[in-house]
């Protein structure tokens, strides 16, 4: 189980720039959740997506995973980016799901498979080459290859047309049953496809934590 | 879990309304570049008291609090030492001689005085970035060049490109950050070897070059939608006494610096 007890942030702590970014963030995610996280901006979405995928020590409260510190060295976490260019390492598409691990050519088949590509036709392709949406699937496969516990999708749906975004819903919709998946986005469209509970931020704080049908279709307060 | 990622602030503004933060922006930029020129040009010792105590008026005007002051990594302050260490073992004079071993002390006194210079001249780039909101550098610099439309120097293509520059290194910032994330998640094992070290450094490269490109096309085909870069605003300029007490400092300091 994934852990954020009394979980804030606070940016540039002790300098004029210091920002509060989180407050108070208690959470509990059982192994295999599938959560989306929605929010307005500034509303600490991202700063819970980095603290959540260990890139970030919260500077208030504790993180920790199966009672044990939550970490990257041991493939715990794993973060897909919303560009994924940025994500994406090497020239060519079998290179990039393989860097960083020791697997061989059946693996990372299978890492394409699961993200819905045809290794026959993407595995020597250029990254270069590749569509926007295509780019962020190979980079969901590089990810997925790691066998990380917890995974958390940065906006995975933005910017993306119509054919490659279903893709890519269907993918998130199959991922290992066991994989605790948070996906940090403003687009509620395909939510109920892509998680089973909603998290709502504002100002720092979770305000709302349910049920996706529950959470996203409740009226918000003026 | 692992550390938070450092925070490294640098040109950003601290909102204040000190006279330095009322101040034009050009005549910030024409202290900042009058000195820095200046001392570049004389680096003596004298110089660069001139130029430090300038620096210090400057700082205690502008009243932003000492927790701005960027804190750089631990390995920037090892890599100086090292530069030290190395200009110290160059030798030259003056030399001591004691106990049959003769040091140098020419290197490391000019690596001294080199270094000081650099941080004089990083300080008053600091102390800019703190008073000077990035917007405001446009029109100033649109002003400051315009006698060099008389050359038929492209002023505005040069305003453009300054200006966006430095609206980019925000986003620059945020693209490496992301990409060190995303080399620590794919490849968390620390390189050992000199070559994995190389080789970690080329994939960072590769990509924020990559990045930086597509960056640069978006934001070409952005300007070009919406029409060319134009000419650069030309918004009126209104001094105040504190911009005319700064220039007045700035010669009396440039002349200064000259004569010693």
């Amino acid at each position: 189980m994934l852990v954020l007890d009394s979980v804030g942030h606070v940016y540039s702590a002790g300098t004029p720039w210091a920002h509060r970014a989180l407050q108070g963030v208690d959470l509990r995610l059982e192994d295999g959740a599938r959560v989306i996280v929605v929010g307005p901006n500034g509303s600490g979405k991202s700063t819970l997506a980095w603290i959540l995928a260990g890139l970030l020590t919260p500077s208030e409260g504790k993180v920790t995973l199966d009672d044990g510190p939550l970490s990257i060295e041991e493939s715990h976490t794993a973060m897909a980016f919303q560009h994924a260019r940025l994500q994406l390492l090497k020239p060519s598409v079998a290179e990039d799901v393989r860097f960083g691990l020791d697997i061989d050519d059946a693996a990372v088949d299978s890492a394409l498979t699961d993200v819905g590509l045809d290794p026959a036709r993407f595995r020597a392709r250029r990254i270069d080459e590749l569509s926007g949406g295509e780019q962020r699937r190979v980079a969901l496969a590089g990810v997925l290859a790691r066998r990380p516990r917890v995974l958390v999708l940065d906006e995975p749906l933005a910017g993306l047309d119509a054919p490659s975004r279903e893709a890519l819903v269907q993918v998130l919709g199959r991922l290992p049953s066991g994989l605790t998946t948070i996906v940090v986005t403003h687009d509620t469209e395909d939510a109920e496809r892509i998680a089973d509970r909603a998290l709502v931020l504002g100002d720092g704080h979770i305000t709302a934590d349910g049920s996706v049908v529950d959470v996203l279709t409740t009226p918000v307060a003026p | 879990m692992t550390a938070a990622t450092t925070e490294l602030h640098f040109l950003r503004h601290v909102p204040g309304n000190s006279p330095v933060h009322r101040m034009w922006a050009g005549t910030k930029l024409l202290v900042v570049g009058g000195i820095g020129i200046a001392i570049v040009a004389q680096p003596s010792w004298a110089a660069q008291a001139v130029a430090a105590a300038v620096l210090a008026a400057g700082l205690l005007v502008c009243r932003v609090p000492l927790t701005a002051v960027p804190r750089p990594p631990k390995w920037f302050f090892y890599a100086i030492a090292f530069a030290g260490f190395l200009a110290m073992m160059a030798g030259g004079k003056p030399e001591i001689h004691t106990s049959g071993i003769s040091l140098g002390f020419g290197g490391l006194i000019d690596w001294i005085r080199f270094t000081t210079l650099t941080i004089l001249v990083l300080g008053f780039a600091v102390v800019l970035g703190w008073t000077t909101h990035l917007a405001d550098l446009g029109p100033a610099l649109t002003r400051l060049f315009a006698p060099l439309r008389l050359l038929r120097f492209p002023v505005d293509e040069i305003v453009a490109a300054v200006t966006l520059c430095v609206r980019c290194l925000p986003l620059l910032v945020d693209e490496l950050r992301t990409l060190y994330a995303v080399r620590r998640l794919r490849h968390p094992e620390v390189p050992t070897t000199l070559r994995e070290e190389a080789v970690n450094l080329h994939d960072l490269l590769v990509g924020a070059l990559v990045s930086a490109l597509r960056r640069a096309r978006e934001m070409a085909d952005a300007i070009d939608g919406r029409g060319g870069v134009g000419p650069a605003p030309r918004l009126p300029v209104r001094l105040r006494l504190p911009d005319y007490v700064a220039l007045l400092v700035t010669v009396a300091a440039i002349a200064l610096i000259v004569v010693l």
